[in-house]
């Protein structure tokens, strides 16, 4: 098995790579980094040792150690991406480098992207954090200046912050410069006083901030206030949370300065000011609503905000669970001597309107996509003729069924014209399925004009597709048949369907002797399956035992099989049994256990009884066959086939298998129990026989009979 | 109940897991067993942390990790893969629900894994966004001001409507006349919906019931939009789509054969004797496309648009249901109905309580997966209707929010930011809000465009 270790020399740079990959994990000093950090030290050591120094030259999507091409894919496609991102053309190893440079390298190399170049650049870093021996090469871009200016201003501004908190406590007046240049900074500002300690008393402190603008904006005339409401706009949501409940804990003349700069926040900025408090107290509002009454004393204004507050509810995200415990919790609906229940009336409301209207539709993602199997051709199809026939049944219960009626062999042609021969035999179905007596007469014209016309011979040729719904059709079909015969034999002699077959063979021989024109040719067909089905149609309708007999010696069994059955049927006709006789001697077990069946039902000739009389005796035949035609000649209601049982009681030598006993048994006890005529006389001459054994069987037989 | 400081510490745990899996994806080739072991060993972690709390809310706020409402800067150093794959994507927010399962955990793992796409910096950020059940993003989406595409819509709009108006006359016409109906006509009016819907250039007219006026074009055009559009979102083919427009263009015309007084008459508004009377026109309507010459799916859509899955409605039948198309439209049209406010009303809840009142009757009378189709495709508030923002600023919807249906795509309407184009889906990291919502939809007053009503009314 070939190796898959990387080469030698670039192992420590993989080593280097997967260091990068643990930092982003664990901290660049983990110890589970120092791990993989000490060995890519070790490794680089030793290339360093050997070579001076090393490059690591940064390609897109490709990386070079030295002068070679980095093999190992992870090099390629993920450390030369991930250097590149952060702007590295070449990373320079030199000689000496020491575990702790290339720690604070590596501290800079797991920056995000963004970082990296807020802070100048992975050059300007590693030589900011005092790494000389890894050296960095990479795209040029410049540090601004003023990024560093704005930083240096940030610093002063936090120092002036602080220092004008201390003037409050000593309330000493701000410079007016220091406090506009403050307040034209809301969101640094801001930040600020969320981080002011202590973090509970954040109210008095915003309290004394506004009593320090106050007192300046008196004393210079300049409006400071406004700046004021920006930096309660930047607020956190925990810091506004802390201002509003804290405000109601100040002391009357504490709160007025910042009350003052309150009273000019409109009902929408003074919603956003109370949002947060009411999210974090969803669940126990009372001290908000208490909180509420300070920082908006007038009543009016206050449902005003608290209306605004509600229509705020709406932009929660409805897929958190939190925000399903607050919107539960403000949905509560106010209680009987509930002191804030004006204000819980507000929320609630909204609350539970988004609770019921709105919490369902949260953001899902996509379900199962539907399928669009409906719309294939067949279920079109099927759904072209479920439409007409659905259009039919309906039509019947409106007044003006008759010219709906009237109109459908119209409807069926142009239907048909079109293609949609699936339509009109809905059309047609209907008609036939229309029971209401108002409507008879209309129904039976409008049938018996789409028959005659145009539409029914490619309706009729076009069944073999509708196999599924052919018992609904079957009395559209019965109508067709004495009209459309020929048709419906050329679908008969063409389908493959057992079940279209059947339907149509039930159809045709209800017409019946009319069709016999059509049977007697197709008795000639060379489908052994048309002929087949003429037998049976022929049977049905009259067709006499000799018309078929012509087939009855037909190449295919299953043909001389129906010729057999239909034989069978015929139990007047004199000249089935000399057919069914015949039949005993055919190739096929089946056709002959037929026409064993038939001979018991079927009038027996003369020649039959003698036939029959003869494939017994014969010792070819099986001796399960030879039984079958014995209880066929007792079952037969003939004298000849008494005669035949009698004569077959009657030894045929000295010596006879035991089989032959049997025979004599059972020709005695068909003799016995046959219904012909003559079979009581001759089985009393049976018992009164000079032969013994004939004499034995009979008797053995009325014993049976007894018993 | 754990205090937040300990529901942070449990939920970095959790991050660090899904850290290592999306590290893992960079050392190791894809396929490699670390990785699977890496996802398998974070779908562990969260969920053994999020039996303890409900949920773990990650927001990148000003480059520093927030976690649970509680800031954590030192994550900054401790996790920068983390920082820098969120910050890469462009994702502020990340809320992780109780139930992550591992083919989630991978899916998440990988796209944050991936480099930022240039050219689609937003490839990742949707994919999490579009199939992950239990993680939600958060992400400030991009604003602008482009009057160009509101034109467009309102034209498109506009110019569907009088031609609907013409097929209801033409087809009006040959029904009386028992001739053909000119179907490449209604096709290619068709087409034209479909291609609006294509190009999210469509817009629904937010209608109201006047009592002797029938709109039937204007609920025609809105239903065979908003089938349209069901039917593109679900995945069909124009054609078939085409198909299904077709239908629902066609699927009332069976009010033109009721009864004047009965015409367009919601049905609460409808005696006993006038409701048994205006039952009939999914008969008529289907027997006279029937008739003249209309393709099963149309004539089934107009005999079946009010009977429901389970076989149930009216007209009364046994033993079938309604085909698929079909059901497309009977959820427009069911929606459609239902957001018409019938009184004298200027405040509406219509629009949510007619897709609540559908998503109540899915499985017996709407197929529950194409409602959910309908759902993303139309959302609550569609394009065209005119809303009341939080901020109190009226804007119209212009453009369908697949993941969110409460959140489209909206055109601010007055004020400064007239034609801003602002998706509603915009977070406010810091406050863990959406910037704006939708609070009401507002209707139009009564008689508005009579101009295009199919048939005129009497005073036209």
């Amino acid at each position: 098995m070939p190796s898959i270790a990387p080469p030698s020399d670039e192992q420590w740079v993989l080593d280097l790579w997967q260091w990068i990959g643990r930092a982003a994990q664990y901290s660049v000093g983990h110890p589970v980094s120092m791990v993989t950090g000490t060995k890519a030290f070790e490794g680089l050591s030793a290339a360093l040792r050997a070579t001076g120094s090393v490059t690591l030259g940064v390609f897109k999507d490709a990386l070079t150690i030295g002068t070679v091409h980095a093999t190992n894919p992870g090099l390629r496609a993920r450390m030369a991406p991930y250097f590149h991102e952060r702007g590295v053309v070449l990373v320079r190893f030199l000689s000496g480098v020491t575990l702790e440079e290339l720690t604070a390298f590596m501290a800079i190399a797991v920056m995000p992207v963004n970082d990296v170049f807020a802070g100048g650049g992975m050059r300007a870093l590693t030589v900011q954090r005092g790494v000389v021996r890894v050296q960095v090469e990479e795209l040029a871009h410049d540090v601004l200046d003023e990024e560093r200016a704005e930083d240096r201003r940030i610093r002063r501004l936090r120092d002036l912050f602080l220092a004008l908190l201390r003037g409050v406590e000593d309330r000493r007046p701000a410079p007016q410069a220091d406090l506009v240049e403050l307040l034209d900074e809301p969101k640094l500002l801001a930040r600020m006083f969320e981080q002011a300690e202590p973090q509970r008393a954040l109210a008095q402190v915003l309290a004394g901030f506004a009593d320090l603008v106050a007192e300046t904006e008196a004393k210079s005339g300049v409006a400071l206030k406004p700046k004021v409401v920006r930096v309660l706009e930047e607020l956190g949501p925990e810091a506004r949370d802390r201002v509003v409940l804290g405000f109601a804990a100040l002391d009357a003349a504490a709160r007025r300065p910042l009350s003052d700069v309150l009273a000019t926040l409109g009902p929408h900025a003074l919603a956003l000011l109370c949002l947060p408090s009411v999210r974090f107290h969803a669940a126990h509002l009372d001290r908000f609503y208490f909180a509420l009454r300070a920082v908006v004393p007038d009543a009016g204004t206050r449902i005003e905000v608290l209306r605004k507050l509600a229509r705020l509810l709406y932009d929660l995200p409805l897929d958190e669970p939190a925000t399903h415990e607050v919107i539960a919790g403000l949905a509560e609906p106010p209680r009987d001597g509930d002191m804030y229940r004006f204000e819980r009336a507000v929320l609630s409301q909204i609350a539970a309107r988004i609770r019921d209207e709105r919490a369902a539709f949260r953001a899902h993602p996509a379900g199962r996509p539907p399928t669009a199997e409906g719309f294939e051709g067949v279920r079109l199809d099927a759904l072209d003729h479920r439409v007409a026939t659905d259009l039919g049944f309906l039509g019947a219960r409106l007044v003006d069924f008759a010219d709906v009626a009237a109109r459908a062999p119209g409807l069926a042609v142009a239907l048909v014209k079109i293609g949609r021969i699936s339509g009109a035999l809905g059309v047609a179905r209907a008609l036939t399925a229309v029971d209401d007596a108002r409507w008879i007469a209309a129904t039976q014209g409008a049938l018996a004009a789409i028959v005659r016309g145009n539409a029914a011979p490619l309706m009729l040729a076009d069944l073999e597709r509708h196999d599924e719904r052919l018992e609904e059709l079957t009395p559209f079909l019965r109508l067709a048949a004495p009209t459309r015969a020929d048709q419906l034999f050329a679908v008969l002699e063409k389908t493959t369907s057992r079940k279209l077959r059947r339907a149509l063979l039930e159809i045709l021989a209800g017409v019946g002797p009319a069709v016999v024109p059509h049977v007697k040719p197709r008795l000639a067909s060379t489908d052994w399956f048309v002929v087949r089905n003429m037998v049976i149609l022929g049977a049905r309708v009259g067709m006499r035992a000799h018309e078929l007999a012509q087939v009855a010696r037909h190449p295919h069994p299953k043909v001389r099989l129906e010729v057999a059955r239909a034989m069978r049927t015929m139990a007047t006709e004199p000249r089935a049994s000399d057919f069914l006789s015949a039949m005993l001697l055919d190739a096929s077990e089946e056709v002959r256990a037929t026409a064993i069946a038939g001979l018991a039902e079927v009038v027996m000739s003369a020649a039959a009884a003698h036939s029959i009389e003869a494939s017994i005796l014969d010792e070819n035949q099986s001796d399960d066959l030879r039984r079958r035609a014995l209880e066929a000649l007792g079952k037969s209601p003939s004298d000849e086939a008494a005669a035949a049982l009698y004569r077959l009681l009657e030894p045929r030598g000295l010596i006879e298998r035991a089989f032959s006993a049997e025979l004599r048994e059972r020709a005695a006890e068909g003799l016995r129990r046959s219904r012909a005529a003559s079979a009581p006389t001759l089985f009393q001459k049976g018992l009164q026989s000079a032969t013994w054994r004939v004499r034995k069987a009979c008797e053995k037989a009325m014993e049976e009979g007894r018993d | 109940m754990t205090d937040t400081r300990t529901q942070a510490g449990e939920a970095v745990e959790a991050l660090h897991g899904l850290l290592t899996a999306i590290v893992s994806r960079a050392q190791y080739p894809a396929g490699h067993p670390s990785i699977d072991r890496a996802d398998e060993s974070a779908t562990a972690t969260f969920a053994r942390v999020l039996a303890r709390i409900s949920e773990i809310v990650v927001a990148l706020v000003e480059g520093e990790l927030v976690v649970n409402d509680r800031p954590m800067p030192e994550l900054r150093t401790r996790m920068p893969g983390f920082l820098d794959a969120l910050a890469r994507h462009g994702i502020e927010c990340l809320v992780f629900l109780q139930g992550i399962e591992k083919p989630e955990m991978t899916t998440l793992a990988e796209s944050l894994a991936e480099a930022g796409n240039a050219a689609d910096p937003r490839a990742a950020r949707d994919r999490i966004a579009s199939t992950l059940g239990h993680v939600l993003v958060r992400f400030v989406a991009l604003r602008d001001v482009d009057r160009s595409d509101y034109d467009r819509e309102e034209r498109s709009h506009r110019e569907i409507e009088p031609l609907v108006v013409k097929i209801l006359e033409h087809v009006g016409l040959r029904i009386r006349g028992r001739a053909p109906i000119d179907l490449a006509f209604v096709r290619g009016v068709a087409s034209s919906i479909v291609e609006s819907v294509d190009g999210r250039r469509f817009a629904l007219r937010t209608r109201r019931f006047d009592e002797g006026a029938l709109d039937l074009a204007g609920h025609c055009t809105n239903v065979a939009v908003m089938s349209a559009a069901i039917a593109r979102e679900g995945r069909l083919s124009s054609a078939i789509t085409v198909e299904v427009t077709c239908a629902a263009l066609l699927h009332d015309v069976g009010e033109l054969l009721l009864p004047a007084a009965l015409q367009g008459v919601p049905e609460p508004l409808l005696d006993e004797r006038g409701l048994r009377y205006a039952r009939h026109h999914p008969l008529l309507g289907a027997r006279a496309l029937l008739e003249g010459g209309c393709p099963a799916l149309w004539v089934a859509t107009a005999l079946d648009h009010h009977r429901g899955v389970d076989g149930r409605g009216y007209p009364a039948l046994e033993g079938s249901i309604p085909h698929e198309g079909t059901r497309i439209v009977s959820i427009a049209n069911y929606i459609e109905r239902v957001r018409i406010p019938l009184g004298d009303t200027t405040d509406s809840d219509a629009p949510e309580a007619a897709v609540r009142a559908a998503t109540m009757l899915a499985g017996r009378y709407f197929d529950k997966a194409w409602l959910d189709v309908a759902v993303r495709a139309i959302g609550i508030f569609s394009p065209g209707m005119v809303v009341e923002l939080t901020d109190g600023h009226p804007a119209m919807v212009t453009r369908v929010n697949s993941r969110d249906p409460l959140r489209p795509e909206i055109r601010i309407l007055f004020g400064d930011d007239a034609g801003m184009r602002v998706d509603l889906s915009e977070w406010n990291v810091r406050e863990r809000k959406y910037e704006r919502s939708i609070v009401r939809l507002l209707l139009p007053k009564a008689g508005a465009r009579l101009e295009s009503r199919f048939p005129p009314s009497d005073d036209d």
